[in-house]
């Protein structure tokens, strides 16, 4: 166990090293220059040329992206060009509420999509199937803002069961997290369906029937335990997808989350907060996918940590 | 015929209204009568098994026969109501397992019988038990269901009929997964959660067909001396006539859908009455040699859509006469209990 965490950790440091590695050269693809946004327009030739030399940027690259490295090594992912504060102190104080709304995200994708999904296999190629079937495509092709805004308007301004927008209380969280759950649900009951479906085709299937179990005892005991293997895998995916933020979601409901930050981020070309977005995203994603992975041998005993 | 069933059984039984085990002593355990079943395909409706018709008495093994796709896996399905519908379709016929109709139990009471009264094991030992539970909870399950046990009890139970199953280092084995357990102890975990609420009958569909030939004996000793000592019925499904020599009282020679013949093991291999018997007679001594399929009757089994009138044997008969293919042979007795389905039987 402990070396396969070793393994794991020292893959992780490369797989990231190589995302730093590419960061770092999409920010020299932006046909834009930093230290012009930073001087702005009317600064002199010389001005801009003394801010580029106290950034560093006026060394080879090579060099430039060692001593960024370096920095990362630190903690240090850089300061801000536009809000002259360090980077890493601005994702960190968006890290709460993007955590929370990728909790609670999560929490509702799982409860709509697993049992819609276990439900349409169940009932597959019938009425109730269908009926699932479409909307969950409802849900994954509707834009989160349509969804949000809808959901605002019913719940929030009409019956007034949660507040309009802010961050603070549970209250707060039900309906961004439920406008992610939707689109999310959406994917999770697709998925959920076609692996029970081949589940249920399996040969353990038929013995479990012969043995007497109802069609509900069997898909709950022998049915889920096997279905919900890729399931697992996709919601480590998500922890990474949600880290980078929800930016649609964020604005809609007015959540101080990651999205937000590097939205603001792109529109400034303020690179540093996006590479530090990037890089955290891909901290998210490496680390969700092994929280999958250390959890799937605990379902599928034939899987072993190696 | 005393009942030697647990009181705690024959209770649960009680409360399932439809079912009532009014068994006399000269009716047969499993009856099957004139079971016909159908699938729904892309084509259209296809029949797969038509008026199928035998008995199996209690404590004894009848052996179902026949080259692989004469529908024998779907018999036996059908007889556990385990063929999912749509698309199967059972067209008519009845099953009567201790004097009552299955195919008119309703689902919650077949689910009483299944695993209970009725046992079934599989061709496939590697793939027929669940991969991610152990082998203790797999088999414990038969009892929380069926018996109402729990914990230690189920598990103590389990742990009996693994050792009467002939598996080894139990007090181990019990916690294992199956992926942790060789193909013929995996086929012996099949047989003990099939018999560990001691039905009276065991469904066992090719149960030796996955395994190699060493082990094929051992599986068929065990079920054999499992027999004697549990005393239940078998219907043992095989393509295997050296199986059927060894191991069957009673002998249903299926073809393409129908049987084509049926009578006690020595007079059907003294004196086979149809000719594709004696087909699979001829090719057994070198079947048995190599453990192989039954390929040496030359042609195929014409499939379901394209069976005629007459005998579905006839383009493969070297005994064929013109009536053959106009009328299709009934089953009848050519001998007393011994009865075939042709014009022109061998002599
Ligand atoms: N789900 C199905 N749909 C259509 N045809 C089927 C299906 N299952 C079985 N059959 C057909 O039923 C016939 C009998 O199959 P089966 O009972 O499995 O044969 P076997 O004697 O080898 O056990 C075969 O012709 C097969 O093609
Ligand atoms: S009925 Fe005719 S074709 Fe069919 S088995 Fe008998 S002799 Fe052969
Ligand atoms: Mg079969």
């Amino acid at each position: 166990m402990l070396r396969y965490l070793t393994r794991r950790f020292a893959a992780s440091v490369l797989i990231l090293l190589g995302v730093t590695a590419v960061t770092f050269c999409l920010s020299f693809l932006i046909p834009a220059d930093p230290v012009r946004m930073i001087a702005g327009r009317s600064a002199s030739a010389q001005t801009v040329e003394s801010i580029r030399h106290q950034l560093g940027l006026d060394q080879p690259l090579p060099v430039q992206y060692v001593r960024y490295v370096g920095r990362l090594a630190q903690g240090d992912l850089g300061r801000s060009y536009v809000q002259k504060t360090e980077v890493a102190t601005l994702i960190w104080s968006r890290l709460p509420a993007t955590l929370l709304l990728m909790a609670g995200a999560i929490f509702f994708e799982l409860l709509i999509g697993l049992p819609a999904g276990v439900y349409a296999a169940m009932r597959r190629g019938r009425t109730a199937d269908r009926g699932i079937m479409m909307l969950s495509f409802a849900g994954v092709s509707t834009p989160q803002f349509v969804v949000g805004l809808l959901l605002l308007y019913v719940f929030a301004y009409l019956l007034g069961w949660f507040p309009l927008s802010g961050y603070g209380t549970v209250w707060h969280l039900v309906l961004p997290a439920l406008t992610l759950g939707i689109a999310g649900g959406g994917w999770y009951s697709r998925m959920m369906r076609s692996s029970m479906i081949e589940v249920l085709r399996q040969d353990y299937i038929r013995t479990a029937r012969a043995k007497g179990l109802s069609e509900r005892g069997m898909v709950m005991v022998h049915g889920l335990r096997n279905a919900i293997l890729p399931v697992i895998a996709m919601i480590g995916l998500d922890i990474g997808i949600f880290m980078s933020g929800a930016v649609v979601v964020e604005s809609v409901f007015g959540w101080p989350g990651i999205g937000q930050l590097a939205w603001q981020a792109i529109q400034r070309i303020d690179i540093p907060i996006i590479m530090g977005v990037t890089l955290v995203a891909a901290i998210a994603i490496v680390i969700g996918n092994l929280l999958a992975d250390l959890v799937t041998p605990l379902i599928d005993p034939r899987i072993r940590l190696r | 015929m005393p009942d030697a069933r647990p009181a705690s059984l024959m209770l649960r039984q009680a409360q399932h209204e439809d079912y009532d085990p009014h068994m006399s002593a000269e009716q047969p355990l499993l009856q099957v009568e004139d079971l016909s079943v159908g699938f729904a395909t892309e084509e259209g409706r296809i029949t797969v098994v038509e008026d199928v018709s035998f008995t199996v008495a209690a404590g004894r093994t009848v052996g179902l026969v026949g080259e692989s796709g004469c529908g024998k896996s779907v018999t036996a399905m059908s007889i556990m109501r385990l063929q999912p519908s749509p698309p199967s379709h059972i067209d008519g016929g009845r099953i009567l397992f201790e004097g009552t109709d299955l195919l008119a139990l309703p689902e919650s009471a077949m689910r009483g019988v299944r695993g209970d009264r009725i046992g079934m094991i599989f061709q496939e030992p590697m793939t027929s038990l669940n991969p991610t539970l152990s082998i203790g909870f797999q088999i414990g399950e038969v009892l929380r269901l069926h018996r109402g046990m729990t914990g230690a009890a189920a598990r103590e139970k389990s742990i009996e009929i693994l050792r009467l199953v002939g598996v080894g280092a139990v007090e181990r084995r019990v916690d294992q997964y199956p992926h942790q357990l060789s193909g013929g102890l995996r086929q012996r975990v099949m047989i003990a959660m099939a018999l560990v609420c001691n039905p009276r009958l065991l469904i066992a569909d090719e149960p030796t067909t996955a395994l190699d030939v060493t082990i094929q004996a051992q599986i068929l000793e065990l079920l054999r001396r499992l027999q004697r000592e549990l005393g239940m019925a078998i219907l043992l499904i095989t393509h295997d006539l050296g199986i059927v020599a060894e191991f069957c009282d009673e002998v249903v020679v299926m073809y393409a859908g129908r049987v084509v013949e049926r009578s006690g093991v020595r007079p059907l291999f003294a004196s086979p009455r149809h000719p594709y018997t004696a087909g699979l007679l001829a090719a057994m001594p070198r079947l048995t040699k190599r453990g192989g399929r039954l390929v040496t009757i030359p042609g195929m089994v014409p499939p379901p859509a394209a069976r005629g009138a007459g005998c579905s044997f006839a383009d493969r008969c070297p005994r064929v006469l013109p009536r053959c293919r106009a009328e299709r042979p009934p089953l009848v007795p050519h001998a007393p209990g011994h009865d075939a389905a042709c014009w022109n039987p061998p002599p």
